[in-house]
Protein backbone atom coordinates (compact mmCIF):
# COMPACT_ATOMS: atom_id res chain seq x y z
CA UNK A 1 0.00 0.00 0.00
CA UNK A 2 1.58 3.09 -0.79
CA UNK A 3 3.65 4.61 1.98
CA UNK A 4 3.28 8.61 1.47
CA UNK A 5 -0.84 8.00 1.95
CA UNK A 6 -0.52 5.97 5.05
CA UNK A 7 2.42 8.23 6.53
CA UNK A 8 -0.58 11.00 6.35
CA UNK A 9 -2.81 9.05 8.34
CA UNK A 10 0.05 9.03 11.29
CA UNK A 11 0.82 11.92 10.34
CA UNK A 12 1.32 13.68 14.15
CA UNK A 13 1.40 10.87 15.75
CA UNK A 14 4.56 10.88 18.52
CA UNK A 15 6.63 8.07 18.94
CA UNK A 16 8.74 6.64 16.29
CA UNK A 17 7.51 3.01 16.93
CA UNK A 18 4.24 3.73 16.60
CA UNK A 19 4.39 5.52 13.03
CA UNK A 20 6.52 2.59 12.43
CA UNK A 21 4.29 -0.26 13.69
CA UNK A 22 1.36 1.08 11.29
CA UNK A 23 3.95 0.91 8.57
CA UNK A 24 5.01 -2.55 9.03
CA UNK A 25 1.66 -3.95 9.07
CA UNK A 26 0.78 -1.65 6.02
CA UNK A 27 4.07 -3.06 4.19
CA UNK A 28 2.36 -6.74 4.98
CA UNK A 29 -1.15 -5.60 3.37
CA UNK A 30 0.63 -4.49 0.04
CA UNK A 31 3.12 -7.34 -0.02
CA UNK A 32 -0.09 -9.84 0.93
CA UNK A 33 -2.01 -8.07 -1.92
CA UNK A 34 -1.01 -5.34 -5.04
CA UNK A 35 -4.40 -4.83 -5.39
CA UNK A 36 -5.47 -3.42 -2.41
CA UNK A 37 -2.72 -0.96 -2.81
CA UNK A 38 -3.77 -0.20 -6.30
CA UNK A 39 -7.02 0.64 -4.92
CA UNK A 40 -5.62 2.76 -1.97
CA UNK A 41 -3.43 4.27 -4.73
CA UNK A 42 -6.70 5.61 -7.35
CA UNK A 43 -8.43 6.52 -4.16
CA UNK A 44 -6.13 8.97 -3.18
CA UNK A 45 -5.71 10.31 -6.55
CA UNK A 46 -9.39 10.55 -7.08
CA UNK A 47 -9.69 12.28 -3.66
CA UNK A 48 -7.06 15.14 -4.44
CA UNK A 49 -9.00 15.55 -8.16
CA UNK A 50 -11.94 16.12 -6.37
CA UNK A 51 -14.19 13.12 -8.44
CA UNK A 52 -14.58 10.04 -5.63
CA UNK A 53 -17.18 8.10 -7.01
CA UNK A 54 -18.40 6.56 -3.41
CA UNK A 55 -20.59 3.62 -5.35
CA UNK A 56 -17.60 2.82 -7.48
CA UNK A 57 -15.14 2.85 -4.31
CA UNK A 58 -17.98 0.48 -2.32
CA UNK A 59 -18.19 -1.41 -5.44
CA UNK A 60 -14.72 -1.83 -5.24
CA UNK A 61 -14.29 -2.85 -2.20
CA UNK A 62 -16.83 -5.30 -2.30
CA UNK A 63 -14.69 -7.12 -5.29
CA UNK A 64 -11.46 -6.84 -3.12
CA UNK A 65 -12.48 -7.58 0.26
CA UNK A 66 -12.53 -11.50 0.06
CA UNK A 67 -8.69 -11.40 -0.88
CA UNK A 68 -7.98 -10.38 2.46
CA UNK A 69 -7.33 -14.03 3.97
CA UNK A 70 -5.67 -13.99 7.82
CA UNK A 71 -3.75 -16.82 6.67
CA UNK A 72 -2.01 -15.53 4.17
CA UNK A 73 -1.72 -11.94 5.83
CA UNK A 74 -0.26 -14.08 8.88
CA UNK A 75 2.43 -15.77 6.71
CA UNK A 76 3.08 -12.43 4.67
CA UNK A 77 4.12 -10.87 7.85
CA UNK A 78 6.49 -13.73 8.81
CA UNK A 79 8.42 -13.12 5.42
CA UNK A 80 8.76 -9.37 6.28
CA UNK A 81 9.88 -10.30 9.51
CA UNK A 82 12.52 -12.51 8.23
CA UNK A 83 13.60 -9.58 5.63
CA UNK A 84 13.46 -6.82 8.47
CA UNK A 85 14.54 -8.55 11.86
CA UNK A 86 14.69 -5.33 13.37
CA UNK A 87 11.33 -5.02 13.35
CA UNK A 88 11.18 -8.22 16.00
CA UNK A 89 12.00 -5.56 18.79
CA UNK A 90 8.35 -3.58 17.32
CA UNK A 91 6.22 -6.82 17.28
CA UNK A 92 7.56 -8.75 20.57
CA UNK A 93 5.66 -11.60 21.85
CA UNK A 94 3.94 -12.07 17.93
CA UNK A 95 6.88 -13.09 16.27
CA UNK A 96 7.60 -15.11 14.21
CA UNK A 97 3.79 -15.32 13.80
CA UNK A 98 3.02 -19.42 12.88
CA UNK A 99 -0.56 -18.85 13.32
CA UNK A 100 -3.12 -16.41 12.04
CA UNK A 101 -4.50 -16.29 16.00
CA UNK A 102 -1.61 -14.48 16.51
CA UNK A 103 -2.37 -12.27 13.97
CA UNK A 104 -5.26 -11.50 15.34
CA UNK A 105 -4.22 -10.55 18.96
CA UNK A 106 -1.68 -8.64 17.30
CA UNK A 107 -4.28 -6.84 14.99
CA UNK A 108 -6.67 -6.31 18.28
CA UNK A 109 -3.96 -4.89 20.11
CA UNK A 110 -2.98 -2.43 17.61
CA UNK A 111 -6.38 -1.54 17.15
CA UNK A 112 -6.22 -0.39 20.65
CA UNK A 113 -3.04 1.54 20.51
CA UNK A 114 -4.59 3.27 17.88
CA UNK A 115 -7.87 4.30 19.90
CA UNK A 116 -5.67 5.58 22.67
CA UNK A 117 -3.37 7.40 20.16
CA UNK A 118 -6.55 8.74 18.24
CA UNK A 119 -8.35 10.32 21.49
CA UNK A 120 -6.03 12.23 22.70
CA UNK A 121 -5.95 14.57 19.54
CA UNK A 122 -8.99 16.86 18.57
CA UNK A 123 -10.59 17.34 15.33
CA UNK A 124 -9.52 15.58 11.93
CA UNK A 125 -6.88 13.00 13.11
CA UNK A 126 -9.38 11.64 15.76
CA UNK A 127 -11.19 10.59 13.22
CA UNK A 128 -8.42 9.64 11.08
CA UNK A 129 -6.76 7.32 13.14
CA UNK A 130 -10.04 6.16 15.34
CA UNK A 131 -10.81 4.62 11.15
CA UNK A 132 -7.35 2.97 11.02
CA UNK A 133 -7.74 1.37 14.23
CA UNK A 134 -11.26 0.01 13.12
CA UNK A 135 -9.14 -1.26 9.89
CA UNK A 136 -7.53 -3.22 11.95
CA UNK A 137 -10.40 -4.43 14.46
CA UNK A 138 -12.00 -5.24 10.84
CA UNK A 139 -9.56 -7.94 9.76
CA UNK A 140 -9.26 -9.75 13.48
CA UNK A 141 -12.89 -9.49 13.84
CA UNK A 142 -13.32 -11.58 10.24
CA UNK A 143 -15.26 -8.57 8.50
CA UNK A 144 -12.94 -8.18 5.73
CA UNK A 145 -14.66 -5.58 3.63
CA UNK A 146 -15.49 -3.02 6.77
CA UNK A 147 -12.11 -3.12 7.22
CA UNK A 148 -11.19 -2.20 3.68
CA UNK A 149 -14.13 0.63 3.96
CA UNK A 150 -12.72 1.92 7.41
CA UNK A 151 -9.24 2.22 5.39
CA UNK A 152 -10.50 4.10 2.70
CA UNK A 153 -12.76 6.49 4.65
CA UNK A 154 -9.68 6.96 7.39
CA UNK A 155 -7.82 8.61 4.31
CA UNK A 156 -11.15 10.28 3.26
CA UNK A 157 -10.73 11.78 6.54
CA UNK A 158 -6.87 12.77 6.09
CA UNK A 159 -7.86 14.53 2.92
CA UNK A 160 -10.61 16.64 5.33
CA UNK A 161 -13.44 15.05 3.14
CA UNK A 162 -15.82 14.11 6.01
CA UNK A 163 -18.35 14.06 3.52
CA UNK A 164 -16.71 11.04 1.41
CA UNK A 165 -15.65 8.96 4.43
CA UNK A 166 -19.51 9.07 5.91
CA UNK A 167 -20.51 8.42 2.86
CA UNK A 168 -19.01 5.23 2.33
CA UNK A 169 -19.45 4.13 6.33
CA UNK A 170 -22.79 4.24 5.51
CA UNK A 171 -22.55 1.56 2.61
CA UNK A 172 -21.49 -1.09 5.89
CA UNK A 173 -24.43 0.72 8.14
CA UNK A 174 -22.04 2.83 10.30
CA UNK A 175 -21.91 6.03 11.67
CA UNK A 176 -18.69 7.76 10.93
CA UNK A 177 -19.65 10.46 14.47
CA UNK A 178 -21.29 7.15 16.34
CA UNK A 179 -17.81 5.00 15.71
CA UNK A 180 -15.37 7.91 16.69
CA UNK A 181 -17.66 8.89 19.62
CA UNK A 182 -17.95 4.90 20.53
CA UNK A 183 -14.12 4.14 20.49
CA UNK A 184 -13.01 7.39 22.62
CA UNK A 185 -15.69 6.55 24.66
CA UNK A 186 -14.38 3.18 25.43
CA UNK A 187 -11.03 4.82 25.82
CA UNK A 188 -12.27 7.42 28.44
CA UNK A 189 -13.98 4.24 30.51
CA UNK A 190 -10.62 2.50 30.55
CA UNK A 191 -8.79 5.32 31.69
CA UNK A 192 -11.27 5.66 34.31
CA UNK A 193 -10.62 2.88 35.63
CA UNK A 194 -6.99 3.00 35.43
CA UNK A 195 -6.95 5.89 36.95
CA UNK A 196 -8.65 3.95 40.05
CA UNK A 197 -5.80 1.19 39.80
CA UNK A 198 -7.53 -0.81 37.88
CA UNK A 199 -5.31 -2.62 34.70
CA UNK A 200 -7.50 -5.39 33.93
CA UNK A 201 -10.50 -6.67 34.27
CA UNK A 202 -10.61 -10.58 35.13
CA UNK A 203 -12.74 -13.09 32.45
CA UNK B 1 -26.86 -1.92 33.63
CA UNK B 2 -30.97 -0.53 33.22
CA UNK B 3 -32.14 0.61 30.07
CA UNK B 4 -29.08 -0.96 28.48
CA UNK B 5 -29.99 -3.81 26.86
CA UNK B 6 -26.78 -5.30 26.90
CA UNK B 7 -25.04 -8.37 28.31
CA UNK B 8 -22.75 -6.57 30.82
CA UNK B 9 -19.76 -8.86 30.07
CA UNK B 10 -19.70 -7.57 26.09
CA UNK B 11 -19.08 -3.94 27.91
CA UNK B 12 -16.32 -5.18 29.74
CA UNK B 13 -14.90 -7.13 26.75
CA UNK B 14 -14.91 -3.38 25.25
CA UNK B 15 -13.08 -2.11 28.34
CA UNK B 16 -10.89 -4.98 27.91
CA UNK B 17 -9.13 -4.46 24.62
CA UNK B 18 -8.24 -0.95 25.68
CA UNK B 19 -7.21 -1.98 28.60
CA UNK B 20 -4.67 -4.38 27.57
CA UNK B 21 -3.36 -2.33 24.71
CA UNK B 22 -2.13 0.38 27.46
CA UNK B 23 2.08 -1.44 27.74
CA UNK B 24 2.38 -1.12 23.54
CA UNK B 25 0.73 2.06 23.50
CA UNK B 26 3.50 2.85 26.45
CA UNK B 27 6.35 1.10 24.64
CA UNK B 28 5.69 2.59 21.00
CA UNK B 29 4.99 6.03 22.27
CA UNK B 30 8.29 6.35 24.31
CA UNK B 31 10.00 4.75 21.90
CA UNK B 32 10.46 2.16 24.90
CA UNK B 33 12.66 -1.09 24.29
CA UNK B 34 13.71 -2.16 27.52
CA UNK B 35 13.21 -6.12 28.18
CA UNK B 36 10.88 -5.32 31.21
CA UNK B 37 8.69 -3.23 28.59
CA UNK B 38 8.87 -5.88 26.01
CA UNK B 39 8.17 -9.06 28.31
CA UNK B 40 5.09 -6.69 30.04
CA UNK B 41 3.91 -5.91 25.87
CA UNK B 42 4.18 -9.42 24.85
CA UNK B 43 2.27 -10.71 27.98
CA UNK B 44 -0.68 -8.65 27.23
CA UNK B 45 -0.94 -9.18 23.44
CA UNK B 46 -0.99 -13.29 24.67
CA UNK B 47 -3.98 -12.07 26.65
CA UNK B 48 -6.19 -11.29 24.38
CA UNK B 49 -9.38 -12.77 23.52
CA UNK B 50 -10.65 -12.50 20.36
CA UNK B 51 -13.89 -12.52 21.98
CA UNK B 52 -13.06 -9.07 22.77
CA UNK B 53 -12.65 -7.82 19.29
CA UNK B 54 -16.30 -9.48 18.11
CA UNK B 55 -17.98 -7.59 21.30
CA UNK B 56 -15.80 -4.11 20.65
CA UNK B 57 -17.29 -4.50 17.31
CA UNK B 58 -20.53 -5.75 17.75
CA UNK B 59 -21.36 -2.89 20.13
CA UNK B 60 -19.77 -0.14 17.95
CA UNK B 61 -21.93 -1.25 15.57
CA UNK B 62 -24.88 -1.44 17.61
CA UNK B 63 -24.35 1.90 19.43
CA UNK B 64 -24.01 3.63 15.87
CA UNK B 65 -27.57 2.49 15.10
CA UNK B 66 -29.30 3.93 17.38
CA UNK B 67 -30.40 3.42 21.12
CA UNK B 68 -28.81 3.67 24.19
CA UNK B 69 -25.33 3.50 24.77
CA UNK B 70 -23.89 2.96 27.86
CA UNK B 71 -20.14 3.25 26.86
CA UNK B 72 -20.48 6.56 25.35
CA UNK B 73 -23.29 7.85 28.18
CA UNK B 74 -20.80 6.79 30.36
CA UNK B 75 -18.15 8.89 28.64
CA UNK B 76 -19.62 11.72 28.59
CA UNK B 77 -20.74 11.52 32.35
CA UNK B 78 -17.30 11.35 33.57
CA UNK B 79 -15.78 14.04 30.90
Amino acid sequence: MSQSVVEGLVEGVGGVEARRLVLTLYDVFASAYRELYSLVESFDEDLSRGVVDVDEYYREAVVRNMYLDVYFLAGRLNEVLVRHPELLGVLPGVAPMQSPDALYKLLGVLAGVLFRIACGFEGPRRGVLVLLGYSYLGLAGGRPLDAVVFTLASIALARGRWDVAAELLRRVDVDLGGVINFACGAVELAKFLEDRGIGSIPE
Amino acid sequence: MGGYLVDTNVVLDVVRLVLVAKPLYEAVMKDLRDAETLRQVASAVDGINRRWVASFLFLSYKCTRGGGCFVVDFARRIA
